[in-house]
């Protein structure tokens, strides 16, 4: 942690877990997606 | 008769030579071999781009400052970006002349629905960006702060990043998920090439000032993530749309740092506190 620099929040664990479910999330919700478009 | 053997040995060997360097440079339907198209393309790529930058933008004193300026604002963005998009786009079409193909091959097809999965990637931009900070926020690693523009000068910022970060979008989106990604699939299919496309997309992010491991690792994931919008809808707007407002949420609307990068002409006094894992480094350094 010490090299830790000044990133900001997408160096968050919290933005890497949050993506990660987006991920996961657009392959159930993309159907919903398509029927909108 | 001893020289008709001889002609024919030379014109064997000749077949066989043409036949050689015919299977170096064509695949076997007679176009050029994905390998090369991708050469020529990036070749392209590098001499417009060092001619529109070394040699022209970076040569005029004001325009140099503010590519140097080691932070963000809406006209540093315009300034890489708009050189940046000419040269995707025209090494592009150059390219879809060459293979007789329209830039829809490579993920701009304007076919009914490429404004709503736009919007939709929008929408899922804006949600995903605010989603991470509410949730450090909840933790108690961000501080939204009060408002640090007001009146005309909100509405001058919130439009000039909003215009910025949509050619951001369009130029990182089509110049690493466009043709590059829709040749290298070619020869070796989608997936294995969307992940070599978004390894390079995380390792350009590491050159960024303030920028770590665990940031390229989220550049990753996002690429991955565009990939996969493109692989489910067919054309990059998606990702584009999600792109843009991902850096819009994080750039302007949230004021924290996109990719390691501050920015001038934000929309709050945010700040961070508490842990780097949490909040993904320091509080974030106001600029004017």
């Amino acid at each position: 942690m010490a090299n830790w620099r000044k990133v900001g929040p997408e160096a968050s664990v919290i933005s890497i877990l949050v993506l990660s479910v987006a991920v996961f999330c657009f392959q159930f919700l993309y159907p919903l997606v398509r029927r909108q478009a | 008769m001893s020289d008709g053997i001889i002609v024919k040995s030379t014109v064997d060997e000749s077949d066989d030579s043409a036949e050689f360097w015919r299977k170096i440079f064509l695949d076997s339907r007679g176009s050029i071999r994905s390998g090369w198209r991708l050469t020529i393309f990036l070749m392209l790529l590098a001499a417009s781009g060092f001619s529109l930058f070394a040699i022209g933008i970076l040569r005029i004193p004001a325009a140099a400052r503010i590519l140097h300026q080691g932070f963000l604002s809406p006209s540093r963005e315009y300034l890489m970006e708009i050189p940046a998009a000419t040269c995707v786009l025209v090494c592009s079409l150059v390219m879809a002349r060459i293979e007789k193909r329209s830039l829809s091959d490579y993920g701009l097809s304007l076919r009914q629905g490429a404004g709503k999965h736009f919007l939709w990637g929008v929408f899922w931009g804006l949600c995903v960006f605010f989603a991470v900070t509410v949730v450090i926020a909840a933790l108690h690693g961000f501080s939204f702060g009060g408002l640090a523009l007001r009146g005309l000068a909100l509405l001058k910022y919130a439009s000039l990043w909003a215009i910025g970060f949509l050619l951001v979008g369009f130029v990182e989106e089509f110049l690493y998920r466009g043709y590059v990604q829709f040749t290298l699939a070619q020869a070796v299919g989608f997936w294995p090439a969307a992940i070599v496309w978004s390894l390079v997309f995380g390792a350009m992010h590491l050159a960024n000032p303030g920028e770590n491991p665990a940031g390229a690792l989220e550049v990753f994931l996002f690429a991955i993530f565009a990939c996969l919008t493109l692989r489910r809808t067919g054309a990059l707007w998606f990702a584009i749309g999600f792109h843009a407002a991902g850096d819009y949420a994080e750039t302007f609307l949230l004021s924290v740092r996109d990719s390691g990068y501050a920015a001038s002409g934000t929309l709050l006094n945010s700040s961070f506190h508490g842990p780097a894992w949490l909040t993904g480094g320091k509080s974030v350094r106001k600029l004017a």
